[in-house]
C-alpha cells in the first residue's frame, strides 16, 4: 500500500510550533519562513579565569552586535540573555538537548556561550552550543581560540557564524535531490558572509510525528545529510547523503512532516562502538576507513579496539564524510555517512563480522598474489625470449622456452579459482547466519578470473615456439637439400 | 820476445779510454749521467768514475765488492811480465815430458784478474760510433772511485731516514738484503732504522708500532745503545694507561713483556710493585665492610694482581661466606619490578617475586609448589570463577608482613589499568570480570570466559600492595628498596647490573656451595659478554652464539646448555607505516631475503640441520601449531626489485626507506648488514639501528611505533603467545593503538578469535590456520629458528644441560671461588 502523502497537508505540525512562537512573539502567523527573520537569544557566561568583567563584556557584545549588522543583516534578531543559561559553564560539551530548560518561548535558536581559558596556552577561549527550540536540538561543541583580547569581537562573530544552523522545511525531492525552504533565506544579507544558506550548507533531516495524543515526536532521520547543491531564491536544493535508501520516505503511519536543521563540524570526536550483531560481542581489529563523501578518496583511520571502539578525530574533510569498516583490508562491513565532530556521544553499531567471507577474501588474496608473481616471471621470460629472437639466439631462446614451461600452467590457477568458488557456494549453501558470497567477494572472484584470462595466456610463448619450430624445420630442410657427398669410386 | 804483450795491453786500455771517454761524452750530451730517480725500481748499476771525472754507469761488476787494487810497483821494476824464473835442474826437458820453459802469456793472463782489470757492460748503449758494442775491459788502476749499486742504495736509504721517511728508506735496505744479504754496512743501518723509527712511532703516539719495532731491534741486538731505556720507557707509559682505563690484565701482560725484554729495568720494578701496591689499596678499601664488599674488593684485588698469596686466602675465606655468581648478559631488567616486559625481566621475575601458580601441573593447583603463592586453586562455574587461596608464611623482603589475598587482588587489578603501562596486560583487561579478596587468605576471580591454562595469567609475578607502582617502598629519600617476595632480593639494580640477594629463609638451609648472591652484568654486545666469560669474570653466560658453540665447547673448563625450546627470529613490522601495511611491499621485503644463504653463511656459519633451519612463521618446526604443507618462503630477488616498484607506484612513494631496529646480539650483528645489502638490491633503502635487547622488547611490548624491528622469539605455548609473537603491542593500553600495527588486518582477527576460544580443539585450529595464513599475509617475515645456548664454567655446578628458563633448579647451584689467573703463571 502507498502511503506517500502530499507534504502539504503534512506541513500542519511543524505550522503549528511555528504558529506558537509567532503569536508569542505577536507577529503575524502569515509571514512566510523564508522572510521570517532568525530570533537568536545570546547567553554569554565567562570563567572568572578569563578576566571578562561586566565592562569588557558589555563592550564586547557591543562590537559583535556591530559586526552581526554589518555583515549579517535582519536576518538575526539578537537578543542578548541578562542573566545567562546556569548550562553555560565547564560541562557545556556534556549537556544534553533535554536539560535545556527555561528559555525563552520566543526565541528560534539559543547560543550558549562560555568564554574561558586555555591552560595550556592561557589565552581566552570561545566554547558554545547552538539550542534550537523548534526543534529541540542541541548543536555540536564547537570552539573557537581568541588570539588576542583585542581580536574578541571579530572572534566572537566568527564564533557565532560556526553556531549558527539555519532551519528549513523539506518542501519536495526532485530528480533525486531535496527541496529545502530555509528560513530567513528571502531577507538580504548584509554581506557574503551573512548568507542564512549558501552552496555545501549541510543539513540534517528531522522527522517530526503526530502521535496519537497530538503531541509531536521529533526523530532525527539516523546517517542521512542533505548538502545544498545549489540556492534559487530561498530554495536550496540539495543531495541526499544517506546510509539508506529512501531516507525521505512519506512511507509513515501516524501524519509527519519533515524539516532540516543546518549542521557544522564540531570539534569532537566521534565515538563509535561496533558490536558483532549476532553474538553482541565487540568487533575488534577491523579497519575504519574515511571519504568525503559523496566518493571522495579514502584514508585509514584506525582500527577497532579490543572492545570494539573508536574514537574519529576530525580529520582534514570539513563536510560529510563517509565512514567504512572493513573486515581484512577490503570486505566492508559497514558503511555510513557522518559529519565529523558532530556530537562527542559514543554510538554503538552492530555489524555482521562476516567471518566466513573474511576467510576466503584472504585465500583470494593468497591466490591474486601468486597470479601477480606469475605475470611478473613470465613477464621477464617473454622480454628475454623476445630478446634472443631479435639477435636469432636459438639456443638461448630453446632454454628459455624450457624455463617457461616450467613454470604453473593458467589452467592450474583457474582450477584452483573455480574449486575456492565451488567452495564458497557450497559455504554459502550451508552458512545461514552469516553471508558468504558478499558483492565484494563476487567481485573479486571475476576480477581474478579477469587476470587469469588477460595476464597468464601463453600465447606469447606459443608464437616464440612456433619460431623455433620453424626454424629448426628450416635448417632441417638446407640440411636435406645439400648436395649428398659423391659417393667413393668403386 | 816479452814486450808485444805489454804493448798490445797498453794499446788496448788506450783504446777503451778512448771509447769510454766517448761514450761518456757521447751520454752527456743526450742524457746527463745521473742515479735513476727510482732507485728500488731501476734496473741495478754501478757507477765508475774515471780519472778525469767522467762518471758511467755500468751494469753490476762482479766480484763484489771488487777485491783491492795490485799496489803500483817501484819506477825501475815497471815491467809487467815478471823475470824468467829457471829452475835448477834446467828448463829443458827429456823427450817425451812437457816443457818447463815458463812463458810470460801464462804471467799475463794472471795479470788480468780483477785485481788489475775488469770487464764492464755499459748500462745503457752509448753512441760510440762502434755498433751496439756495450763491454769492454776496464784497468783498475784507471779507475778514480767505483760505487756500487749497494752503497748508493744504502746512501739513499740514509737519506730517505733522515727524512722520516722510514717506510721507503726500509725498501732500499731491503733490496741491498735481496742482492746481498752481507753488505758491509746493511746490518747496522738496518738496526739504527728500527731504532728511529721506533722511536718516531713512540714520540707519534703509535705505541704498539714502535714497541714492536724496538722489540724486532731489541731480538736482533739487545745491546744496542739505548735501546733497553727506550723500551721500558715505552713499556711503562702503556702500562699505566692500562692501569688507569682498568685494563689490568693487558697492563699484567705488558708487564711480562717487558720483563722478557729486562727484568731488572728500573721501570719494570717499579710496575710490578704499583700493580702489588694497587691491588692491596683495592683490597683495602671495603666500605661498610660488609661480605659483599669484602667480596668484590677482594675480587677486584686479585683481577688487579692475581697473584698475591694472602689476598687470595681471604678471597676463599669470603667467597665461602657469601658464594657469587656473576652472569654476563648483554640487557638487565631496567629497572626490576613486578612486570615482565623484556627477556631480562623474565629471567630475574621468578628469583625476586613468587607468581601466585608456578606452573599448570596438578601439584601446583593443590598448592604443592613451594615456589609459588597459591595454596590452593578452587574453579566453578564453568571456570569462570576461581578462589585462590594465598599461602601463609611468605614474608615480603621488606619484613613488613606476609603476602596476603590483598596483595594477590591488587596485582591482578593492576594488570588492568591502562594507565599502568609497566603492568597493563590488555588480554587479562579483557578476561577479567572482578577480583577481590574474600578474606586474608582467598581471592575471588570473576573471569568473562574459562582461562585455557590457568598458570598462563597466574604466573606473572605479585608485587606487594603496600609498595608504590614501581614495587617498592620508600624507607628514606635515597633508600626506596624494592619489595619481593622469592628466594632472591634486589640489592641493587642499574642499567649495568643487577645484584640480587638470597633471602635468608630462602637459604637457611642450603649447603656450603649454595648461591648467596647473583650478579648479572650486561656487556654492550655478545662479543664483549663472552670475552668477560672466557676471562673468567663471569661463570655463566645466557646467550652462546650459534657460530661460537664449537668454539666454546671445546674449552674443557667450559659446558654448553641448551634451552629447551628454540628461538625463531623474525622481522616484526608496523602496520601503523603505510608502506609496511602495503601487502605488495611486504611480500617485496620477504622475496628479498635469502634464508638458506644468510643462515648457513653469517648465523651458523655452516650448514643448515634439523635444529637449525629457515623458518616459515613464527612458531617453530613440529610444534602442534606448525601447519603442514605450509610452502617454504622463496628467495626471488627478481620478483623483489618487481613488487618494490610496484609497491612504489601503488604508495605514490618516491623511494622505499625503512629503519630497522635490533639488538646487539652477535649473531643478529652479523645478519644484519646482510640483511640491509639484501633489501638494498631490491632497491629498498633500510637504516640499521643497534637498541639494547631489553629497551627495544619492552618499548615494543608497549606499544611504540616503530619501522621494522629484529626480534628473537621463543615461544612456550603458540596459542597463548602467539599475538606477543605477531603483533609486539598486543597487550599494551589501548592509548597506544598497538594493535593496528598489526600490518595484516586478517591475522589480527584470527588472533583475536583465537583469544576468544574457550577450549583447546578450537584454540590449536585457530593457531594453525594463522600459521597457515601468516605465509600468505606475511604480518611478520619469519627468517630462520635456531637453538638457543647458554655456558657455563666448571667452577659452577648444578646448571642441567637442557633447560625452559637460565635459572631453573637455581636453588641447587653451587659454585666455588676462582680468580683467572694469567696464562704465564698457570
Amino acid at each position: 500500500m502507498d502511503r506517500q502523502r502530499p507534504l502539504g497537508p503534512l506541513i500542519a505540525p511543524l505550522a503549528l510550533l511555528l504558529f506558537a512562537t509567532t503569536v508569542a512573539r505577536g507577529e503575524e502567523p502569515a509571514t512566510a519562513i523564508e522572510n521570517r527573520p532568525y530570533r537568536i537569544a545570546l547567553h554569554l557566561a565567562s570563567d572568572p579565569a578569563a578576566r571578562l568583567g561586566d565592562r569588557l563584556r558589555d563592550e564586547l557584545v557591543a562590537r559583535w552586535l556591530e559586526l552581526v549588522r554589518r555583515f549579517v543583516g535582519p536576518s538575526w534578531s539578537i537578543e542578548v540573555a541578562e542573566t545567562p543559561s546556569p548550562l553555560v559553564g565547564d560541562g557545556l560539551a556534556r549537556v544534553k538537548a533535554e536539560e535545556v530548560r527555561g528559555l525563552d518561548p520566543g526565541v528560534d535558536k539559543a547560543w550558549l556561550i562560555w568564554a574561558t581559558t586555555d591552560p595550556a596556552t592561557s589565552d581566552l577561549v570561545l566554547e558554545g552550543r547552538e539550542y534550537d527550540a523548534g526543534t529541540r536540538w542541541l548543536g555540536p561543541f564547537q570552539r573557537r581560540d581568541v588570539l588576542s583580547p583585542l581580536d574578541a569581537p571579530r572572534a566572537l562573530f566568527l564564533f557565532t557564524l560556526d553556531l549558527f544552523s539555519p532551519s528549513a522545511l523539506i518542501v519536495g525531492q526532485e530528480g533525486g535531490r531535496a527541496l529545502l525552504k530555509v528560513q530567513g533565506a528571502a531577507i538580504p544579507a548584509a554581506s557574503d558572509l551573512g548568507a542564512t544558506v549558501a552552496e555545501g550548507t549541510t543539513f540534517i533531516p528531522i522527522r517530526l510525528i503526530t502521535m496519537r495524543d497530538e503531541s509531536i515526536r521529533i526523530t532525527r532521520i539516523a546517517f542521512t545529510y542533505l548538502v545544498a547543491e545549489s540556492v534559487e531564491g530561498s530554495t536550496a536544493r540539495c543531495a541526499i547523503v544517506s546510509a539508506y535508501r529512501d531516507p525521505l520516505s512519506q512511507r509513515i503511519a501516524r501524519p509527519n512532516t519533515l524539516t532540516a536543521l543546518g549542521i557544522k563540524p564540531g570539534g569532537d570526536a566521534l565515538r563509535f562502538r561496533f558490536v558483532d550483531r549476532t553474538t553482541k560481542g565487540p568487533a575488534a581489529g577491523y579497519t575504519l576507513t574515511e571519504r568525503p563523501a559523496p566518493d571522495g578518496p579514502a584514508r585509514n583511520v584506525g582500527m577497532t579496539d579490543r572492545s570494539g571502539r573508536i574514537e574519529v578525530p576530525p580529520g582534514p574533510t570539513r563536510g560529510v564524510v563517509k565512514l567504512r569498516l572493513l573486515a581484512g583490508d577490503a570486505e566492508p562491513l559497514a558503511e555510513f555517512p557522518i559529519m565529523p565532530g558532530e556530537s562527542g556521544e559514543e554510538r554503538e553499531i552492530a555489524v555482521d563480522p562476516l567471518p566466513l567471507a573474511s576467510k576466503y577474501q584472504a585465500r583470494l588474496d593468497a591466490l591474486r598474489d601468486a597470479i601477480i608473481d606469475q605475470v611478473a616471471l613470465r613477464g621477464r621470460l617473454e622480454r628475454l625470449m623476445e630478446t634472443r629472437a631479435e639477435g636469432e639466439d636459438w639456443s638461448g631462446l630453446e632454454a628459455l622456452l624450457k624455463e617457461y614451461d616450467l613454470l604453473p600452467s593458467s589452467a592450474s590457477f583457474g582450477e584452483a579459482l573455480a574449486k575456492l568458488k565451488d567452495e564458497a557456494l557450497k559455504a554459502a549453501y550451508e552458512a545461514t547466519r552469516t553471508t558468504v558470497l558478499t558483492r565484494n567477494l563476487q567481485a573479486q572472484f571475476d576480477e581474478i578470473q579477469g587476470l587469469i584470462d588477460g595476464y597468464l595466456a601463453d600465447d606469447a610463448s606459443r608464437a616464440f615456439g612456433e619460431a623455433l619450430a620453424s626454424r629448426k624445420k628450416k635448417e632441417a630442410d638446407a640440411a636435406a637439400r645439400k648436395p649428398a657427398p659423391p659417393k667413393p669410386p668403386g | 820476445m816479452t814486450r808485444p804483450a805489454p804493448h798490445r795491453l797498453a794499446a788496448a786500455a788506450s783504446t777503451l779510454l778512448i771509447v769510454l771517454a766517448a761514450a761518456a761524452a757521447s751520454l752527456g750530451q743526450d742524457a746527463p749521467v745521473v742515479t735513476p730517480d727510482d732507485l728500488l725500481g731501476s734496473y741495478p748499476f754501478d757507477r765508475i768514475t774515471l780519472p778525469d771525472d767522467t762518471v758511467i754507469l755500468v751494469e753490476p761488476v762482479s766480484p763484489r765488492p771488487l777485491p783491492p787494487t795490485e799496489p803500483p810497483k817501484a819506477k825501475g821494476s815497471s815491467s809487467l811480465i815478471p823475470p824468467t824464473r829457471i829452475p835448477l835442474e834446467g828448463n829443458v826437458g827429456l823427450p817425451g815430458e812437457p816443457s818447463k820453459v815458463e812463458t810470460p802469456r801464462a804471467n799475463a793472463r794472471k795479470e788480468e784478474g780483477p785485481d788489475v782489470v775488469i770487464n764492464v757492460h755499459l748500462a745503457r748503449e752509448a753512441a760510440t760510433g762502434r755498433g751496439d758494442a756495450r763491454d769492454f775491459k776496464l784497468k783498475r788502476a784507471h779507475i778514480k772511485k767505483i760505487e756500487y749499486f749497494e752503497d748508493v742504495l744504502l746512501a739513499e736509504g740514509d737519506e730517505l731516514a733522515k727524512a722520516r721517511d722510514f717506510t721507503r728508506a726500509f725498501e732500499h735496505y731491503l733490496r741491498v738484503q735481496q742482492r746481498a744479504p752481507d753488505w758491509p754496512g746493511l746490518t747496522d743501518r738496518v738496526h739504527a732504522l728500527l731504532f728511529a723509527e721506533g722511536k718516531q712511532a713512540l714520540s707519534d703516539g703509535d705505541v704498539a708500532r714502535g714497541l714492536r719495532l724496538l722489540r724486532e731491534l731489541h731480538a736482533r741486538r739487545p745491546d744496542y745503545p739505548g735501546l733497553v731505556d727506550q723500551i721500558a720507557a715505552a713499556y711503562a707509559g702503556r702500562i699505566d694507561r692500562a692501569i688507569e682505563l682498568g685494563l689490568y690484565p693487558e697492563g699484567r701482560r705488558l708487564l711480562h713483556e717487558l720483563e722478557g725484554i729486562s727484568a731488572d729495568v728500573r721501570q719494570a720494578q717499579e710496575l710490578r710493585a704499583k700493580f702489588q701496591e694497587l691491588a692491596r689499596a683495592r683490597a683495602a678499601r671495603v666500605g661498610s665492610g660488609t661480605d659483599a664488599e669484602r667480596l668484590d674488593a677482594l675480587v677486584d684485588a686479585l683481577r688487579i694482581w692475581p697473584d698475591q698469596a694472602e689476598l687470595q686466602a681471604e678471597y676463599a675465606r669470603v667467597f665461602a661466606a657469601l658464594p657469587t655468581l656473576d652472569v654476563a648478559v648483554t640487557d638487565v631488567a631496567t629497572p626490576p619490578g613486578p612486570w615482565v616486559r623484556s627477556p631480562a625481566d623474565e629471567r630475574v621475575a621468578r628469583l625476586l617475586f613468587r607468581p601466585i601458580l608456578a606452573d599448570d601441573s596438578e601439584e601446583a593447583r593443590k598448592g604443592e609448589r613451594p615456589d609459588q603463592l597459591a595454596a590452593g586453586i578452587e574453579a566453578t562455574d564453568l571456570g569462570r570463577r576461581l578462589v585462590v587461596k594465598v599461602r601463609a608464611g611468605i614474608p615480603w623482603s621488606d619484613g613488613s608482613r606476609d603476602v596476603s589475598a590483598l596483595d594477590v587482588a591488587r596485582a591482578l587489578i593492576d594488570r588492568c589499568n591502562p594507565r599502568d603501562p609497566l603492568k597493563y596486560q590488555a588480554r587479562w583487561a579483557d578476561l577479567l570480570d572482578r577480583a577481590r579478596p574474600l578474606d586474608e587468605r582467598q581471592v575471588e576471580l570473576q573471569l568473562k570466559r574459562p582461562l585455557l591454562r590457568t598458570s598462563f595469567q597466574l604466573d606473572a609475578p605479585v608485587g606487594a600492595a603496600h609498595a608504590g607502582a614501581d614495587g617498592r617502598v620508600v624507607l628514606s629519600a635515597r633508600d626506596r628498596p624494592l619489595v619481593g617476595s622469592g628466594p632472591f632480593a634486589c640489592f641493587a639494580a642499574t642499567p649495568d647490573s643487577i645484584d640480587l640477594r638470597a633471602v635468608a629463609e630462602a637459604s637457611g638451609a642450603a649447603s656450603a656451595g649454595a648461591l648467596r648472591r647473583l650478579r648479572e652484568v650486561r656487556y654492550d654486545d655478545s662479543a664483549a659478554a663472552t670475552a668477560a666469560f672466557l676471562r673468567g669474570d663471569a661463570a655463566l653466560i645466557d646467550h652462546v652464539p650459534p657460530f661460537q658453540a664449537a668454539t666454546l665447547a671445546a674449552d674443557p673448563d667450559v659446558t654448553i646448555g641448551t634451552y629447551a625450546r628454540p628461538v625463531v627470529h623474525v622481522l616484526a613490522l608496523d602496520g601503523r607505516n603505510p608502506l609496511l601495511r602495503n601487502r605488495t611491499f611486504r611480500r617485496a621485503l620477504s622475496y628479498a631475503i635469502d634464508r638458506k644463504g644468510l643462515l648457513e653463511e653469517s648465523i651458523l656459519r655452516g650448514p643448515s640441520t634439523a635444529a637449525d633451519l629457515p623458518a616459515d612463521g613464527v612458531f617453530p618446526r613440529g610444534d602442534p601449531a606448525d601447519a603442514p604443507g605450509v610452502k617454504p618462503l622463496e628467495h626471488n630477488p627478481v620478483l623483489a626489485v618487481a613488487l618494490a616498484a610496484l609497491a612504489r607506484g601503488e604508495l605514490k612513494a618516491e623511494a622505499l626507506k625503512l629503519k630497522l631496529e635490533y639488538p646487539p646480539i652477535a649473531e643478529v650483528q652479523a645478519v644484519v648488514p646482510r640483511l640491509v645489502e639484501a633489501f638494498a638490491m631490491a632497491r629498498i633503502t633500510v637504516e640499521p639501528v643497534a637498541v639494547p635487547r631489553s629497551k627495544l622488547e619492552s618499548e615494543l611490548r608497549a606499544g611504540r611505533r616503530f619501522d621494522m624491528a629484529y626480534r628473537v622469539l621463543r615461544c612456550d605455548e603458540p596459542v597463548l603467545d602467539a599475538g606477543p609473537m605477531i603483533c609486539p603491542g598486543y597487550d599494551a593500553p589501548p592509548s597506544a593503538g598497538a594493535l593496528a600495527s598489526a600490518a595484516s588486518p586478517r591475522i589480527l582477527q584470527l588472533l583475536l578469535r583465537l583469544e576468544q576460544a574457550a577450549e583447546w580443539p578450537s584454540a590449536r585450529g585457530a593457531a594453525v590456520e594463522i600459521d597457515r595464513e601468516l605465509r600468505d599475509e606475511l604480518p611478520v617475515i619469519p627468517l630462520w629458528q635456531t637453538v638457543d645456548r647458554f655456558a657455563w664454567r666448571s667452577r659452577l655446578k648444578g646448571p642441567a644441560e637442557t633447560a625452559e628458563r637460565l635459572y631453573d633448579g637455581l636453588e641447587t647451584w653451587e659454585i666455588a671461588p676462582w680468580i683467572a689467573k694469567d696464562p704465564w703463571a698457570r
